[in-house]
């Protein structure tokens, strides 16, 4: 377990060496405090805290997708590619201190990008709005598990190449598809009750977002987001083993 | 502290290792030779447990490498081919990580990093970042990361490769400090490395152990066949009918142009002279310097005697001396002769096309002369006559003198590099390696091809390196 962190740590220095982590935090940012000026927008009397951070939390995750796909997308392909992943492979730390040790450094960066987002809230409270906690912590959980999906997807198609751009391509399109697998096939759709529409509708990251915004977040839904993260680390950590005879 | 079993490795259906066995004991250094692709690599890094192992057994430290790879790697410094670095890190930081993920307690661990930088000289760049060092002092931070945790095996493999030859002696200086207190083994393909490091040898080729032996023994053995060297002035004829009646002599040989560049055991270019100038200035005038081979009955010394009958004939005797074949020449010898026993095999199997006639030496280039000459209709002449007079040479001549001497004519039948450190590292090996199997099956095709231009020609040859690799 201490190998985990001290991986973690020697990541959150290289997330903080390159520029690609401060660009995508302020593409995500941008886009986020965008969304939120227009749920703003949209209650400008109200003032009810509660409604704009619901709607706001319940739309950000597809940003955060795109934004955790693309800082993840290093974190094994290029130590295979400058051979670093040799030297971590025959330290004495084992296969699964790695990949946990690489997610757990993403958490901390996407915990600390979503920090920033605290300061919409504390805009509102500064000019008398009146918060709710209960959902509010409820959507930032379902954040961070979404976040937290997208990152173990990221490190597994990280571990499929040595090249980045191969990673970022599948990363992304995967999550895309994941995402949009719901509202593709629920909403639209009119074979609703098919078994094939129910189990998408299932696996869609989407479709588990709401029960988080509205501030009731149902067990189903953070079984499914963990089950899809222990899923994806624990298909990496098989493929790095399969990878070393390479 | 190291004990290889039968080491075996498959990739695909072809072994790059095979029923590979050899130790090394405590504190001993020993250097594992061999040409590109032999298998030094995937030997190393099964010892080490990053490739799996197909057949065989490893133990290393004491702990068997497949079923404890943790206690393994924790008394195991790995220097891998290509430095394991974060380029965006700090000197001091990244052995500082290193040092944690090797287990070093957080008490003592700054001294210990502070101890090893003052070891491989690195103290004066501790805070700069990795990506902005010099190639040396890259391959010292490498160097570093693999002894941080005082381990008690140390595996480098090609630890000097890439540097100039005042990194190379700065690395060597740091890995002989390392001696004695560690058990290592250092791969390389730069044979006087071996001769300034190492203990024993381990000499493999075509993943099998050829040799593996001190190097004193090694050279003794080498030295059975004995050579003179002699440069002697007056005239030319007189003088080679004179060595040859001389008693213990069996043979006289007047070099030809090529053997004027040549490496000596300390990886220094000797300076070649223009071939063609020299074997002008002997027709021109018979009495111009003459050099001569001689092969000496063995465990004779006829230097003195030698020398003062020549003196006495009147001539002007400028040197004569033994000729003391380098590790090289010994490397190059067992690997030709390894090269040459697989393809009588395949020979044999495939019913032989031509009589492969000569030592064990000269066959594999024989046989591909003849081979040329059969195959061809229409022979350019000058190339014919380059192949035919190869047949005549000794073949580990060749080979030195194709890398040492980019002017040499012979350029064209075996493409070189063209620096003198490429050379050094590619002139053993690069065209010994090339896939015996293609030659025996398709002997037309492969003739050809080595004949090509070099820049063809030298494609071709990385190529199959890549291939065996």
């Amino acid at each position: 377990m201490k190998n985990t962190y001290y991986i973690t740590q020697r990541e959150l220095y290289a997330y903080f060496a390159s520029p690609i982590a401060y660009i995508m935090m302020a593409f995500f940012l941008a886009f986020s405090g965008a969304l939120f000026g227009i749920f703003f927008n949209q209650n400008p009397t109200s003032a009810d805290v509660n409604t704009i951070m619901r709607g706001w939390s319940g739309s950000v995750g597809f940003f955060l997708l795109i934004f955790v796909s693309i800082i993840t997308i290093r974190l094994i392909a290029e130590e295979q590619r400058t051979g670093t992943l040799e030297l971590l492979l025959t330290s004495p730390v084992r296969d699964w201190e790695v990949v946990v040790g690489k997610f757990f450094a993403t958490i901390v960066l996407l915990l600390l990008t979503l920090a920033f987002t605290l300061f919409y809230l504390v805009l509102m409270l500064i000019f008398g709005g009146r918060a709710d906690w209960g959902p509010i912590i409820s959507g930032y959980l379902g954040l961070l598990l979404i976040g937290g999906v997208a990152a173990a997807f990221g490190i597994l198609a990280s571990s499929l190449t040595q090249s980045q751009a191969v990673a970022a391509v599948i990363g992304i399109l995967v999550c895309i598809i994941l995402w949009f697998l719901g509202p593709l096939f629920v909403s639209n759709g009119p074979t609703n009750s098919e078994w094939w529409s129910v189990a998408l509708s299932y696996a869609s990251l989407e479709s588990h977002v709401d029960s988080f915004s509205r501030g009731s977040p149902d067990l189903k839904d953070i079984f499914y987001y963990v089950t899809m993260i222990i899923l994806f680390l624990g298909v990496t950590v098989q493929i790095l083993k399969m990878r070393r005879g390479e | 502290m190291i004990e290889a079993e039968k080491l075996t490795k498959y990739f695909g259906d072809r072994a790059a290792v095979q029923d590979l066995s050899f130790e090394v004991k405590k504190g001993e250094i020993v250097g594992l030779l061999g040409p590109n692709g032999a298998g030094k690599t995937t030997t190393m890094r099964m010892l080490t447990g990053y490739l799996p192992i197909d057949g065989g057994r490893a133990v290393v430290a004491g702990y068997d490498v497949v079923e404890k790879p943790v206690e393994v790697r924790k008394r195991l410094g790995y220097l891998p081919e290509t430095v394991p670095l974060y380029t965006e890190m700090p000197v001091r930081a990244y052995l500082d990580f290193t040092a944690k993920i090797r287990g070093v307690p957080s008490k003592g661990r700054n001294r210990r990093i502070e101890e090893v930088m003052e070891l491989c000289r690195l103290a004066d760049v501790s805070e700069k970042v990795i990506g902005k060092l010099s190639r040396g002092y890259k391959q010292r931070v490498g160097l570093a990361q693999a002894i941080i945790h005082n381990p008690q095996v140390i595996i480098l493999d090609e630890p000097t490769v890439g540097l100039d030859p005042r990194q190379i002696i700065e690395i060597r200086k740091v890995i002989r400090d390392l001696a004695g207190n560690h058990s290592m083994i250092l791969s390389t393909h730069i044979l006087p490395e071996v001769s300034a490091l190492c203990d024993r040898v381990v000499i493999v080729n075509r993943g099998r152990v050829l040799v593996e032996d001190t190097l004193a023994n090694l050279e003794r053995q080498g030295a059975n066949s004995e050579r003179l060297r002699l440069e002697v002035r007056g005239p030319q004829q007189e003088i080679h009918d004179f060595l040859a009646r001389w008693p213990d002599v069996v043979q006289v040989e007047i070099p030809t142009n090529a053997a004027s560049a040549s490496i000596d055991s300390q990886g220094n270019l000797a300076p070649a002279v223009n071939p063609d100038e020299e074997a002008y200035e002997v027709a021109l005038d018979g009495e111009s310097q003459g050099r001569f081979n001689l092969k000496v009955t063995p465990n004779t010394d006829i230097r003195e005697a030698l020398a003062s009958a020549i003196i006495q004939q009147g001539w002007g005797l400028r040197e004569i001396g033994l000729v003391v074949p380098s590790l090289e020449e010994i490397f190059i010898r067992l690997i030709t002769e390894d090269l040459a026993h697989l393809e009588e095999e395949e020979n044999q199997d495939a019913e032989d096309l031509e009589d492969v006639e000569g030592d064990e030496l000269t066959a594999p280039v024989s046989a591909r002369s003849a081979s040329y000459d059969d195959e061809l209709d229409e022979p350019d002449g000058d190339v014919a006559a380059v192949v035919n007079n190869e047949a005549e040479l000794n073949s580990q001549e060749v080979v030195r003198r194709e890398g040492s001497n980019p002017m040499n004519a012979r350029q064209r039948v075996y493409p070189v590099s063209k620096t003198p450190d490429q050379a050094k590292r590619k002139a053993a090996p690069s065209f010994l390696t090339a896939s015996p199997k293609d030659r025996s099956s398709k002997p037309a095709a492969e003739t050809q091809t080595e004949i090509l231009p070099a820049s063809e020609g030298d494609q071709n040859s990385t190529d199959t390196e890549s291939e065996r690799e």
